[in-house]
């Protein structure tokens, strides 16, 4: 089993996600920006977006087909931004 | 302060005139354009004929035999008809029973992107083994092509032609009847007109009113112009005014209004609300850059230079379009790729590029690259030239 696929690169994952979440908390209070509950799941959701696209790019570039990956890094980039911008936005809302 | 801006003036008219004079010359090297030997579309039109004999009405008579003229294999057509940006000719071979046995594109002008979504679902190969008093009608005996409709339509209606011009003068059949001259006047034109008067209407004066009504314009022209009908103006429009590509108006009065949406009121009155009020492109920008939240313009270097990069490429377009005789020879847009999801790979980062920056800068296409805006900026240039 390689280490992509151990228990122990999740159990990094995790670490990770926790020490990111953790972090996003610790900006947004330095930079005086309120987390009511319902930003946190749309911050999540961009975030696994990103991800999952990122994915989607590297999947697509390991199986050869490098159109879906061009096409797919277009769309994530233009959505990405789009919403990220959307994101920033509603964040910075008091 | 006076005399510098008199220069200034004075320059622009001395490049609008040069710009005209080179537009004329380029329009008349046009005229000598040559379209190449038809011999080759002919034999692959008719594989089964060695000679062909031709005749006025631009029929040959393909024989089977290269001394004898009484065998005939059949018989090809080379008729065109208007697409989305300039003519579509094709070669049709017909057999003696009137089916068609081959039809090849002799040339098209139509842009190279569009037009490999009618190659690549197989015509005009299908056409081979319809009947020539067939109908030749889009959704009806021909298959649709999502995307490409305009260059479909004007290739069956060129094979339509061939076959029914085939079919009346060398096999004696009854004129197929079809009411082409019947005015195309539906739901697509009379939309078109609304949000263009709405649109003229809100142009002007900064009134709440006019805010709204602009924004309404610009939400129905994104969804109707670009969304549902896909058919915003380009410069591949301009180029086959320019070109004398002229449609039919019974069947384009939707072109016709676009055009003239756009131009007539620069000539007459020195701007155009087009491309403020009505363009679909333009509202993607403008809501763009309101999720953006920021109206930043470019710094003053930075325009002047997209200024003359936007007129330059515009200018290089158009006369590439009137020296070769093809308005999609140069195509840059990134209107129709954003509408029709279609286009080079590189139209897509360009796409991908602006819709970005639009978050951040007020409409980067319209003023950095888009050559609409470059060809009523100089027909503006010129408007002020002849006033004066």
């Amino acid at each position: 089993m390689g280490f992509f696929e151990s228990s122990f690169f999740w159990f990094i994952e995790g670490l990770f996600a926790c020490l990111a979440i953790i972090a996003l908390r610790t900006w947004t209070q330095d930079k005086g920006i309120r987390m009511p509950f319902w930003k946190w799941p749309v911050v999540i959701v961009w975030v696994l977006f990103l991800a999952i696209s990122i994915a989607y790019i590297g999947t697509s570039i390991g199986e050869g087909e490098m159109d879906a990956a061009f096409f797919g890094a277009i769309f994530a980039a233009v959505i990405a931004s789009i919403s990220g911008v959307v994101v920033w936005r509603l964040l910075r809302m008091r | 302060m006076a005399a510098a801006k008199d220069a200034i003036k004075n320059r622009e008219r001395l490049l609008a005139s040069v710009i005209l004079v080179s537009l004329i010359c380029g329009w008349v090297a046009g005229l000598f354009k040559h379209h190449g030997d038809i011999a080759g579309f002919l034999k692959q039109a008719l594989p089964g004929a060695v000679r062909f004999d031709s005749s006025e009405d631009n029929i040959y008579t393909g024989l089977i035999h290269a001394q004898s003229e009484s065998k005939k294999a059949g018989f090809v057509a080379i008729r065109s008809a208007h697409g989305y940006a300039g003519p579509v000719t094709v070669a049709v071979g017909l057999d003696a029973n009137g089916k068609i046995v081959n039809a090849v594109i002799v040339r098209h002008t139509e842009s190279p992107a569009f037009f490999r979504r009618v190659t690549d679902n197989g015509f005009p190969s299908r056409f081979k083994g319809k009947d020539c008093s067939d109908q030749f009608e889009i959704g009806g005996d021909v298959d649709s092509v999502t995307g490409a409709t305009v260059s479909l339509a004007a290739l069956a209606e060129a094979v339509r032609v061939a076959c029914s011009d085939i079919g009346t003068d060398r096999l004696g059949l009854l004129p197929i009847v079809k009411n082409k001259l019947a005015i195309q006047f539906g739901l697509p034109e009379i939309l078109l007109i609304l949000l263009i008067v709405t649109g003229f209407a809100a142009y002007g004066k900064k009134l709440p009113a006019n805010t709204y009504m602009k924004w309404v314009v610009l939400a129905a022209s994104l969804v109707f112009i670009g969304f549902v009908l896909k058919r915003p103006i380009s410069l591949i429009n301009i180029n086959s005014l320019l070109v004398g590509y002229w449609p039919r108006w019974q069947n384009n009065v939707y072109w016709y209004l676009l055009l003239a949406a756009i131009l007539l009121p620069v000539i007459l009155r020195g701007k155009t609300p087009y491309c403020s009020n009505i363009c679909p492109f333009g509202a993607t920008q403008e809501i763009l850059i309101k999720l953006g939240g920021s109206r930043r313009q470019l710094p003053e270097k930075c325009s002047q230079f997209f200024k003359v990069l936007q007129r330059s490429l515009a200018w290089i377009a158009v006369m590439c379009a009137l020296v070769f005789r093809n308005p999609a020879i140069i195509t840059y847009e990134v209107s129709a790729t954003f509408f029709t999801i279609i286009g080079q790979k590189w139209q897509f980062v360009l796409l991908a590029l602006v819709l970005i920056l639009s978050l951040f800068i007020a409409r980067p296409w319209c003023n950095c690259l888009c050559p609409v805006r470059a060809v009523s900026d100089y027909v503006r240039l010129l408007r002020r030239g002849f006033t004066r």
